[in-house]
């Protein structure tokens, strides 16, 4: 079942690569593939980062027409199609909420997502090895360190609302920050 | 020559930046140092790649079809019904002329929460030869059913097909129409559509061939929803 899936999991990795390269090439049909198989996923991180749906749908906009003109600077051996794609969807919502000023404090309902490493229905997952080695090191780290790390990466929370939502100094939101960040770095072995 | 203490700070900055915890001045500067320093550039993006497994932990959800209209028309794309360019002039000639036969009135209707009264709905525009035509249409966002007026029937079978047009201009089949009127169901994915400032339109189609991805003639009757 184990082998099943993960053979899935690389042709719609392989169907993604090829429906970019189209896009890159200039036919639109390609983009539209790239939506139908992402849309669902890119909308859920756009809408937990926004936390408004009218918002949402419009920076979701705002991804697709980056990814139509970034296509071609895709290359999938540097990383995975979902994880290029999700990084622009999370980075136009922060950008959004940047611009905002939207500091108000969104539920903290990201965290069940988390704690549940169960497989989710989503046809297309990173590699789950990847990110049950994530999970491990975040779960390693002090539970300061990781929440925080967590809620500023899923939730799009700056260290002042992270010090507010805590009732915590701001410098020692920043030191769980940076400390954390250095005990991942070296978990995760990536240089 | 980068100080190692510097160095430390230019760490920290990158993964804080890949974070999205800076704002205001802090993030402009960062984002500046990303697009002036490519060593910068690559360790920000080292941080977002190896977070980004955890976006995999968020629910997915379903976007309403107005993303990838907006999308479509942005990338100069034509969306699955070839229908852009015809529907541009459709509709030009429909809400700009004074042709327009008619104009038919919707309200949302909001419905409180008690007492459950619905609100009045009416609302009428002369048609351009001088008769009054005035079609009252609700809509109860509660259980996405419209309810719409009769209309006359005209002689030649053909039916009313109702069309929602939102801001991005390209007319969606909400279905044909009982020319006795009464309630109608809205596919679920069209009822986002059904906001303040979007356009409702009837053409007459042929029903045999429903429902149609565009529509083939002038519409009959225009008008804005409000929401009430």
């Amino acid at each position: 079942m184990h082998e099943a899936s993960s053979a899935a999991r690389s042709e719609n990795r392989a169907l993604l690569v090829s429906a970019i390269h189209l896009a890159a090439s200039g036919d639109a049909a390609g983009l539209r593939r790239v939506y139908d198989l992402t849309s669902a996923k890119l909308f859920g991180i756009c809408l937990r980062i926004c936390a408004d749906r009218e918002a949402a749908e419009d920076v979701l906009q705002d991804v697709y027409v980056k990814v139509w003109r970034r296509a071609a600077s895709f290359d999938d051996t540097r990383a995975s199609p979902i994880s290029w794609l999700a990084t622009i969807a999370r980075n136009a919502a922060i950008d959004w909420r940047r611009a905002e000023h939207r500091y108000d404090a969104i539920p903290d309902e990201a965290m069940a997502g988390i704690a549940d490493d169960a497989p989710l229905a989503d046809v297309i997952m990173e590699d789950d090895q990847e990110r049950r080695r994530l999970i491990a090191c975040l779960e390693g780290l002090p539970s300061d360190q990781s929440g925080a790390i967590r809620s500023a990466f899923l939730q799009g929370m700056t260290y002042q609302q992270l010090a507010e939502r805590s009732g915590t100094p701001l410098g020692t939101v920043k030191s769980w920050i940076r400390r954390g960040m250095l005990r991942l770095k070296d978990c995760l072995g990536h240089g | 020559m980068v100080d190692a203490a510097e160095e430390q700070d230019r760490g920290a900055l990158a993964a804080e930046l890949a974070l999205g915890l800076l704002e205001g001045a802090e993030r402009a500067q960062a984002l500046r140092l990303c697009l002036s320093d490519p060593a910068f550039a690559r360790e920000v993006e080292g941080w977002s790649t190896r977070l980004s497994p955890l976006l995999d932990t968020l629910p997915p959800s379903l976007p309403s079809s107005r993303v990838w209209d907006a999308v479509a028309a942005r990338v100069g794309a034509r969306p699955e019904a070839p229908s852009m360019k015809p529907l541009r002039v459709w509709r030009a000639g429909a809400l700009i002329s004074g042709a327009v036969a008619a104009a038919l009135a919707l309200f949302i209707v909001l419905r409180p929460v008690e007492p459950p009264a619905r609100m009045p709905m009416a609302v009428s525009q002369l048609t351009g030869n001088g008769e009054a035509q005035v079609l009252a249409v609700s809509y109860d966002p509660q259980n996405g059913m419209l309810q719409v007026g009769s209309l006359e029937r005209p002689g030649d079978g053909k039916r009313p097909e109702l069309w929602i047009i939102p801001q991005d201009g390209v007319p969606r089949s909400l279905g044909m129409m009982a020319h006795e009127g009464g309630a109608m169901p809205v596919d679920p994915a069209m009822r986002p559509l059904l906001a303040a400032d979007a356009t409702l339109a009837i053409t007459m189609e042929d029903p045999a061939t429903a429902p149609h991805a565009a529509p083939s003639s002038l519409p009959v009757m225009t008008g804005k929803i409000s929401i009430i």
